[in-house]
């Protein structure tokens, strides 16, 4: 019976940790406001603001854009690398990273594409 | 049709092979079991003639074939087309289905000839059913009007063309790395029905030695068929290392740690008696470990975490998975409650804890552990969302968190349990090894650690793995120089001691900038000078594409090399958007690794607006002058793509005095609405020009075109990888290690 105790002991002490470890390491899908309250990394999903300028300083490596999140809300997000390729053709991206104020700090920018698929064929067909 | 009345009829094979054996074996008739093997070599015939089948389209460009349209064309080379049999989920599905039925081949007569019964085949044939299923739902061979039942597609087309295969698969490791995975995968099948056997026909011991021979085979081709994806992410994707915690790395990592942990407790099953429960359920964890990741990877539940892509194949496919899955979790199960109670107690005394034994259940203890954290953490997103939480994305930093010290105890373990005979240890050779072995590693970590940035968790590895490859070769010295050539063991835990370290080093202690390099510029980066030397167009037979290698110099006091990553456009996503391959500089302590980031142009000048027939005063100087003659219509239609046209402006130059004369083009993609130069030197200028914008209005001569000056830039990332070698040398060891000791259970008869 000892041993029985002793084990789940184990295991629940194991299972504690690892639920712990979790939200140390996982980062929530939120919105600029949110962000900003929470101050650790998250990540937010949005569309490019194309009214505002964007630009990359090549001698900076430091890229910066103005970002519409879900909500609407319109921020400065700034990037320490290339402006991604895809980045203007891209209807929507996520950006990985840390609010400071109104500024985003991202740390990493993931951009998606939609599938063709469909209209290959349309294509195909002619 | 041939095809799916090959598939269909297979499936029935299987579902008959399955009871057939199972009954068959179960009454000894000799009847049942004769048509068993029958219907069990049809349903082989029917894999491998539905492949061969499917290969025969592929190579005739059979385009009516949804499948063959969308993952071939006809200007793919042989072994790409070979590949891309399995670019989509049908094909890998019949892959697996053909590895199995290969593996089952020689399994029948690997039975035969070990005269061991053939209940084995039953189970297998089982799996064969639902992978049969799965094809004859999700078939390879789907008309195109079948699968687009919107697309009023009228029976007889036949496509041009088919899509062809994505361009970043478009690589020789497409060929080697998925058909060695699946094999691998193939060969977790064979310890689970072996499991399954023995408890079924409770004799425990039996199946030890066939148990042990391909669960070694298939953790040696399985760790291989992983670390050959890791290697092509690492040198043609670009991906900077070769591991990233990703759920599809995962997933194949999770049934490989059971096989791993199997392949050493049956050992300890084979010398100390006993643990008939842990190997199978051991056994049956690694085949389910298998089915977790085929559901994962495929079901599309993943595809927002993942950075390989998957769609979903559809509601009956992930229901039928989640019944293969569901099968086989909870039959094994109650084959386990119904035995247990009657399997015999071994007689054992308790386990000393300086012995061999001990330290191998604790290390195997350990590797379970690990793959319970790596299940949780890949799982997280489908029991978010199975609990109604919000998903969220674990970042690599649970898994490294987790791994490091997990990592430490594992070789610390295995050094221990080595140090330990199977029987009594000689105190004095212990204590003689521990010193030797513990002194030198403790040096080196004390070393490490002041050298590298103080990480001390780090400093542990480096010890725990210094001391495991310490005892591991001291190992293998002994028995070779003894003439044993049973040596497996060490070799595969000294590859598992060099990865370790290799992986510390290269992923703790990489060190990345980012460089931009135009032409006649140097650009600065971790010690290295780096020049763009030249841009050269390659593949130009290809006219689905567009693709450059860039020569980069890269130079310091020792000397120069040159580095060619690539980028290329292609047609597969209508030259939207550049691919990138990185390039790399190997040396015996580091990697330098030059992976493109972005292309991009820079303005030099303001752009110039102007109609046919004006001529401008230069951007550059007053005193030139720039003429548009007209536009260069000779070129429009490129290739077979007949919504991309080469739009071409006859430019002469009144440079210094002098006249030259050029045609400039820009590609107009008239789908994506997309305008993109073709950019040209200007003569006896570093910066080039380019056609970026065309304003058209009711005919030519009013229309506006618009000229940039400027350069190309190309960004990349430069990173130094230290004792990256250190990995792929750790994956030669350990996968060597696994075939060398598979000889060991070659011949089932011969005593240990």
């Amino acid at each position: 019976m000892k041993k029985y105790i002793a084990i789940a002991g184990i295991a629940i002490i194991f299972l504690t940790l690892l639920l712990l470890s979790f939200n140390k390491s996982s980062i929530e899908y939120t919105d600029f406001q949110k962000a900003a309250s929470l101050n650790k990394k998250v990540q937010v999903i949005g569309s490019l603001e194309k009214t505002l300028p964007f630009h990359y300083d090549i001698n900076t490596n430091v890229f910066e854009f103005y970002m519409k999140d879900k909500k609407g809300n319109v921020k400065l997000v700034r990037f320490n690398g290339p402006q991604p390729n895809n980045f203007t053709i891209a209807p929507e991206f996520v950006v990985k990273g840390v609010m400071k104020d109104t500024l985003f700090l991202a740390q990493e920018i993931i951009t998606k594409c939609p599938s063709k698929y469909e209209s290959e064929l349309e294509k195909a067909k002619q | 049709m041939l095809g799916k009345i090959i598939i269909y009829i297979s499936s029935v094979a299987w579902l008959l092979s399955f009871f057939l054996f199972l009954f068959g074996e179960n009454s000894k008739n000799e009847k049942f079991l004769k048509l068993a093997k029958y219907t069990f070599f049809i349903g082989i015939s029917g894999i491998v003639l539905a492949s061969i089948y499917l290969l025969f389209n592929i190579f005739s460009h059979n385009f009516t074939l949804t499948y063959v349209w969308s993952y071939s064309s006809r200007n793919l080379s042989f072994f790409f087309l070979l590949s891309s049999f399995y670019a989509g989920q049908e094909g890998s599905f019949l892959l697996w289905a053909f590895w199995l039925s290969l593996i089952g081949f020689i399994l029948f007569f690997y039975l035969k000839k070990n005269q061991l019964d053939f209940l084995p085949l039953s189970f297998f044939s089982l799996t064969l059913v639902f992978i049969s299923i799965i094809l004859v739902l999700k078939s390879p061979f789907a008309d195109l009007w079948e699968s687009f039942p919107d697309g009023n597609i009228p029976k007889d087309f036949i496509p041009q063309d088919g899509r062809g295969l994505n361009p970043i698969l478009e690589n020789y490791w497409i060929a080697i790395h998925p058909p060695i995975l699946f094999l691998g995968y193939a060969l977790l099948t064979i310890p689970f029905t072996f499991a399954l056997t023995s408890f079924w026909k409770q004799e425990y011991d039996k199946y030890l030695k066939p148990m042990s021979f391909w669960a070694l085979l298939g953790a040696g081709i399985l760790a291989l068929g992983i670390m050959l994806g890791g290697f092509w992410a690492y040198e043609t994707l670009g991906w900077g290392g070769f591991w990233a915690w990703d759920p599809v790395e995962n997933s194949s990592l999770v049934p490989w740690i059971f096989i791993t942990a199997l392949s050493h407790t049956l050992l300890l099953q084979r010398i100390k008696g006993g643990y008939i429960r842990t190997n199978f359920v051991l056994a049956w964890l690694s085949f389910l470990g298998v089915l977790y990741a085929s559901y994962l990877t495929r079901s599309g539940v993943l595809s927002d975490t993942s950075v390989h892509s998957f769609v979903d194949p559809g509601k009956a496919v992930n229901i039928l998975l989640l019944i293969f899955l569901g099968v086989f979790a909870f039959f094994p199960l109650i084959l386990f409650f119904l035995r247990t109670k009657a399997i015999p107690q071994s007689n054992q005394e308790k386990v000393q804890i300086n012995s061999r034994q001990f330290f191998t259940l604790l290390g195997t203890i350990v590797l379970i552990v690990a793959s319970i954290i790596v299940l949780v953490g890949t799982s997280l997103p489908i029991i978010q969302g199975f609990i109604g939480a919000k998903k969220v994305a674990l970042e690599p930093s649970f898994y490294n968190l987790w791994m490091t010290p997990i990592a430490i105890l594992l070789l610390v373990f295995n050094s221990i349990s080595l140090m330990y005979f199977w029987k009594e240890t000689p105190r004095e050779k212990f204590l003689k090894l521990l010193f030797y072995s513990t002194i030198p590693s403790i040096l080196i970590s004390i070393v490490f650690f002041f050298l590298y940035e103080n990480k001390i968790l780090y400093s542990f590895l480096m010890f725990s793995s210094i001391f495991s490859l310490i005892v591991n070769v001291e190992k293998l010295i002994n028995k070779i120089v003894k003439g044993n050539l049973r040596v497996g063991a060490f070799l595969s835990h000294l590859g598992i001691a060099f990865l370790i370290i290799g992986a510390m080093l290269s992923g703790g202690f990489e060190k990345t900038q980012t460089i931009s390099l135009s032409e006649g510029k140097t650009a600065k980066a971790l010690g290295y000078n780096f020049s763009l030397l030249k841009k050269e167009r390659i593949e130009l037979d290809k006219p689905d594409r567009e693709k450059y290698r860039f020569h980069i110099r890269m130079a310091d006091q020792q000397g120069n090399s040159v580095l060619k990553p690539i980028v290329y456009w292609s047609n597969f996503n209508n030259f939207e958007q550049p691919y990138y391959e990185p390039d790399i500089k190997t040396f015996l302590t580091r990697d330098i690794y030059l992976a493109p980031k972005s292309f991009m142009f820079e303005d030099f000048f303001k752009p110039v607006s102007l109609k046919k027939g004006d001529k401008i005063v230069s951007p550059w100087s007053n005193k030139d002058s720039i003429f548009f003659a007209g536009y260069d219509m000779s070129s429009m239609h490129t290739g077979k793509q007949q919504d991309h046209f080469l739009f071409g402006l006859v430019i002469k130059y009144y440079i210094e005095n002098k006249e030259y004369s050029d045609t400039i083009y820009s590609i107009l993609n008239m789908k994506a609405g997309s305008f993109s130069p073709v950019w040209k030197l200007v003569p006896t200028k570093d910066f080039a020009i380019g056609f970026t914008k065309f304003q058209p209005e009711e005919n030519l001569e009013k229309s506006t075109v618009e000229l940039s000056f400027g350069k190309e830039i190309l960004v990349a990332d430069v990173t130094v990888k230290p004792f990256i070698i250190l990995v792929w040398l750790g994956v030669i060891f350990t996968v060597l290690g696994f075939i060398v000791a598979i000889f060991k259970y070659r011949n089932i008869e011969e005593k240990n």
